[in-house]
This record gives C-alpha cells, structure tokens and sequence, in this order.
C-alpha cells in the first residue's frame, strides 16, 4: 500500500513538470512580441529602446529555456510574478490566494447538494427499476447532463432572488449567498452522480451476497444501506477526480454569474485584460490542485478497498 | 420479459425523442433563410424589446432584432460548430490512438505521455489558457476546444488497437503480404471506431455546450451573430423585463445538447456487445 502511494506521488512530478513547461509557453504563444504587448499594455508607446529596456527588466532577453528555469525558480519559492493589468503590481499567488477559498467552498458545498440530490434518487431508481420513477429520474437526468450551467444559474437567480426576493442576488460573504451558486452547479452535477449511482447499485444487487442476505431474512432497508450502499459507493468515489475537474470548470460560469470573487472569474477577468501573468498562474494553480486531488482520491481509494492490488 | 421489452420500448423512445429534436434543428439550419420571418442582424430600433407579435413572432431583443430569426439562424451557428469540433477531435484522435496502439514503442510512449498532459488540465481551463493567449474569437475557441478534446478517443482508441492487433486474423492478413498501412486501414480502424463513434455524437453536444459557454463569457463567436450563447449574455441584463431574451437561447442549447445525448446514449446501447444478442433477435423478428 505504501508502496503504491510512493509510485503514484512519484509518478505526478513528471505530470506537474510538464504541466509548468505547458503553462509557461503560453505566454510565448502570444503571435507577435509578448514585450511590445505588455509594453503597450500598460498604455506607453513602444520605441525599440524602451521594449528593450523592458524586456530586460522583465528578464525576457534570455534565451526560452533559461527564462523558464528562471521563472521555475521562482515558482518553486512561491513566486509566480506580477500582474500587469487590473491589479497592477500586486503579486499572482497572493491574487490567487485571496481569491481560492470562494472557489473552495463553492466546489464543497456544490459536491454536497449533488450527494444530497443523487444519492436518494438513484438509490430510489436501482431499487426499483423500470418502475415510473426509475424513468422519470433518468429523464431527469438526461435533462440535467444537457442544461447549461450558465443558464441554470440565470434562472435560478430570476426565480429566487428577482421574482421571489429570497436570496441576494450576487456577492459573496454569508450562507445565503452560495445557496444559489451550489445549487447551480450540484444540480448538473447530481445528473451525472445519480446515473452513476442507479447503474452501480443495479450491479451490486445483483450479486450473489445480496441474495444470501435476503435469504438470512434481513430487511430491504438494512440490505441496502448496510451491505449494497458501501459497495455501490466505489465506482462512484473513482469518477470523483473527474468530477472535481467538471466543478472546477463550472465554477468558472457560476462565479461570473453571481459575481463571486473566485479563481474561476479571476480567470476570466484576467483573460478579458490580458493579464497573462494571473491567467498563467491561475492555469498553474487549477492544474496543480486537479492533479494533487486525483492523486489523494487515488491513493484513498486503494486504501479503502482492501480487493484493489496495485504492484 | 414484459421489463426488457419496456426497457427496450423506453431506450427506443428517448432515441427517437433525441433524433427528432436534432432532425428538427438540421432542417431548420438548412432553411433557416426561407424559415426566419426577419434578418436575424436586422435592428430596429423603435421595436426594442417588443412583446410577441404577428410581425415578431417571439418579440424583439434590446436592439429590436427579431428573437425567433436568431434562434433558427443560431442552429446554423452552433450545429456546424459542434461538428467541426467534435469532428476533427475524433479524427485526430483516432489517428494518434491507432498510431499509439499499434506501434507501440516510443512513439506509444510519447504521444500517452502527452494525452496525460493535457488531461492533467480540466478541459475548458487548458481551452481558456489558450484562447488567453491566442486571443478571443470563434477560431481559437474551436482550435482550443479541438487541442483538449482529442485526448480521450486518443486513450480509448489505443487500448481497443491493442487488444484489435493480437487477433489471429490480423496475423493471417500479414500472412498474406499485406502492409502496415493496410492492415490498419482495412482491418484495424473498421474494428476500433464504433466504441468511439458514440463518443463523438456526445462530444458534438459538449462542443455546442462548451462554444456556447465561451460565447457566453464572450470569448467565442462574438456580436452580433446570432450565436445561443452570445444572445444569452446579452439578454441576462434584461432577465426582469424581458425575461425571454435569455430563456429561449438556453433552451435551445439544451435541447440540442439533450438530442445528441440520447442519439448518443442510443448508439452506445447498440454498440455494447453485451446487447448485441437482444439486437440481433429484434432484427430476426423484423425480417
């Protein structure tokens, strides 16, 4: 087992290596010079001497690899570089730093309304299959895999908060403000979770154990939570990583729409200003906390289940 | 029996409902010029926000622009796009898979090494990072969306092709002289892409979903082309007056999204080799 967790942990450093070398060249993707663009950014008019002169200052005459090394470096101290737009001069990490609890509370409690959702109905559905609720979850489903999650948070806002008058509308800081912006997100994420659960549970009750507990008389209801619940749970805990991918990704749409001063529209306020400084170390840091999350789901999983084997 | 055969009746029925839905957006993007009642960039500006009317059949948004006329012209935004995108990443990746699997190696080595990369990243922030630095607009949004989305028919691809290349027949045809290149155009690809065709049907519902969004944040296709997403973003300032500006766009996002879902649901079910039996007994009945 703890060999296992060693070889996985040390599987991601290559992964986060590549993941900084492809974060880093964005920058350099830029068609055009990416010092002349800062330069002209910061509303000065470039004559060849002053880019040159910023170049340097931004360390940008070096040779790629070098700057990499460099900006690596930095990096690996904590330094991810400066903003060079809204929020000029301030450094990146503290940016991102400041705004990642927003997103990390948004993404916990987005997770809960989706288990509070999708455990009871795709329980409910496994447990009675092809019955008119089996198929009206499903259809449900099928409609919450195509809403989109921009959409769904409009209306939930027109509903609750405009017409209704129950909700504040956007910010951030109190309960009220994140029960709309999770239930955006957990609902999407419920139709995913619940098909998961309904085809996984359909395939434990189907096993040979289940029928020996019927047979030793134990009621459906113990036969579901104590034997078929915690066995059903396991495909669904794989899919985990994946699924905090999606969160990560929808976060994106839910804070814009409710203006919440996450990393997901701290992303996209630095796209729309070309600050790629923030939207470079925004990439870095989802990236890194994707990978870091899949890795911890990874190992928990091989600890949890005493049948998986790794070697 | 009487469940299977419900079962059957209702994968069937939501099939149907899916192909519908998407017939019913193909004709429209085919004929939106004689279908649409009004130019969907035609403003006017004494007719914002009208109610519905004869002359609008679902009012005007805030420049006066005739609502129904850019949700039929929007089919023919987003159902291409989708195609496009989803398109060109299953090609890509059919072809990177099939090379993976079937050299092996190196090469195998490399291009994994390189999916996991790019799956180290959720999708639709590796698609923001590059359109942050390529710049907004509908053709980096698509290239963006066609550089993360290959990965996962690339991974699929390559474990059917290993599994594809150790049959007999393969060594049988090499037996018979037949190249590499052939092998894999005539023997290996016809027997890799039907797991991966059901994919690309529901990779062109999250193509349309994701373009949509990215429009959405107006990153993608931009104003004023009458694209679903972009006609959101626009109408959500006006979601107390003119609530419909923003509902019906979304809604024919979702319906789209939803038919290639089904279709896509329904093409997986007849692939899956373990349904195969019940299949080929519906097919003997009907002859």
């Amino acid at each position: 087992m703890l060999k296992y967790a060693a070889k996985r942990l040390a599987l991601i450093f290559p992964i986060l290596l590549g993941v900084s070398m492809l974060s880093f060249s964005l920058m350099h993707l830029i068609p055009g010079d990416p010092a002349e663009i800062l330069f002209r950014q910061r509303g000065a008019i470039p004559t060849p001497e002053a880019v040159e002169e910023f170049r340097t200052e931004l360390g940008m005459s070096e040779p790629l690899p070098i700057q990499y090394l460099n900006w690596l470096y930095g990096l690996l101290h904590g330094d991810m570089g400066r903003s060079i737009s809204v929020n000029y001069g301030k450094p990146v990490l503290s940016e991102i730093m400041l705004r990642f609890p927003a997103t990390l509370k948004l993404a916990v409690s987005s997770l809960l309304v989706s288990l509070l959702i999708s455990l009871p109905l795709g329980i409910l559905s496994a447990i009675r299959p092809n019955s008119l609720v089996d198929y009206l979850v499903l259809a449900g489903t099928s409609f919450g895999t195509a809403i989109p999650s921009f959409w769904l948070g409009l209306i939930l806002m027109l509903y609750f908060s405009v017409h209704l008058g129950w909700l504040p509308v956007f910010g951030y800081g109190g309960i009220d403000h994140i029960i709309l912006p999770s239930a955006t997100l957990g609902v999407g994420m419920a139709a995913l979770t619940t098909r998961l659960v309904r085809s996984s549970m359909l395939e434990v009750l189907r096993q040979e154990y289940i029928t020996t507990a019927r047979a030793k008389g134990l009621s459906e209801r113990t036969i579901i939570t104590k034997h078929a619940l915690k066995n059903a749970l396991i495909p669904v805990a794989t899919v985990a990583g994946l699924q905090f991918g999606w969160l990560l990704e929808g976060a994106v749409f839910v804070e814009v729409i409710f203006n919440r001063p996450g990393i997901g529209k701290l992303l996209v306020d630095s796209i729309s200003s070309r600050d790629i400084p923030v939207v470079q170390g925004c990439v870095l840091f989802i990236a890194f906390v994707f990978v870091l999350t899949n890795l911890l789901i990874d190992i928990s999983y091989a600890l949890f289940d005493p049948r998986v084997r790794y070697d | 029996m009487i469940e299977d055969a419900f079962q059957e009746l209702g994968a069937n029925r939501s099939a149907l409902l899916g192909t519908i839905i998407l017939a019913t957006f193909l004709f429209v993007a085919l004929f939106a010029p004689y279908i649409a009642p009004h130019d969907p960039t035609d403003q006017s500006l004494k007719n914002r926000l009208s109610p519905m009317s004869s002359e609008y059949p679902l009012g005007t948004d805030h420049l006066g622009r005739c609502i129904l006329s850019r949700l039929i012209y929007g089919a023919r935004i987003s159902l291409p796009i989708g195609v496009i995108i989803a398109g060109t990443a299953f090609v890509i990746g059919v072809i990177i898979g099939t090379i993976s699997g079937y050299f092996g190696g190196i090469i195998d080595q490399i291009l994994m090494r390189l999916v996991d990369l790019l799956l180290a990243f959720p999708g639709l922030i590796l698609a923001l990072a590059i359109i942050a630095s390529f710049g907004p607009g509908l053709s980096n949004a698509i290239m963006a969306l066609v550089a993360t989305g290959w990965t996962s028919y690339a991974r699929m691809v390559r474990g059917s092709v290993l599994s594809v290349k150790e049959k007999e027949f393969v060594d049988g045809v090499r037996a018979l002289g037949a190249g590499d290149f052939y092998i894999v155009m005539h023997h290996i690809i016809p027997n890799v892409v039907s797991p991966v065709i059901p994919m690309a049907m529901m990779g062109m519902g999250y193509a349309i979903l994701a373009i949509a969004g990215l429009s959405f944040l107006g990153l993608g296709v931009q104003p004023p082309a009458p694209e679903w997403g972009t006609m959101l973003n626009d109408g959500r300032i006006y979601m107390k007056s003119a609530p419909q500006l923003m509902m019906l766009p979304g809604m024919a996002i979702m319906l789209t999204v939803l038919s290639f879902n089904l279709v896509g649901d329904a093409l997986r079910d007849a692939f899956d080799p373990k349904k195969k039996d019940k299949i080929a007994s519906a097919m003997d009945v009907k002859r």
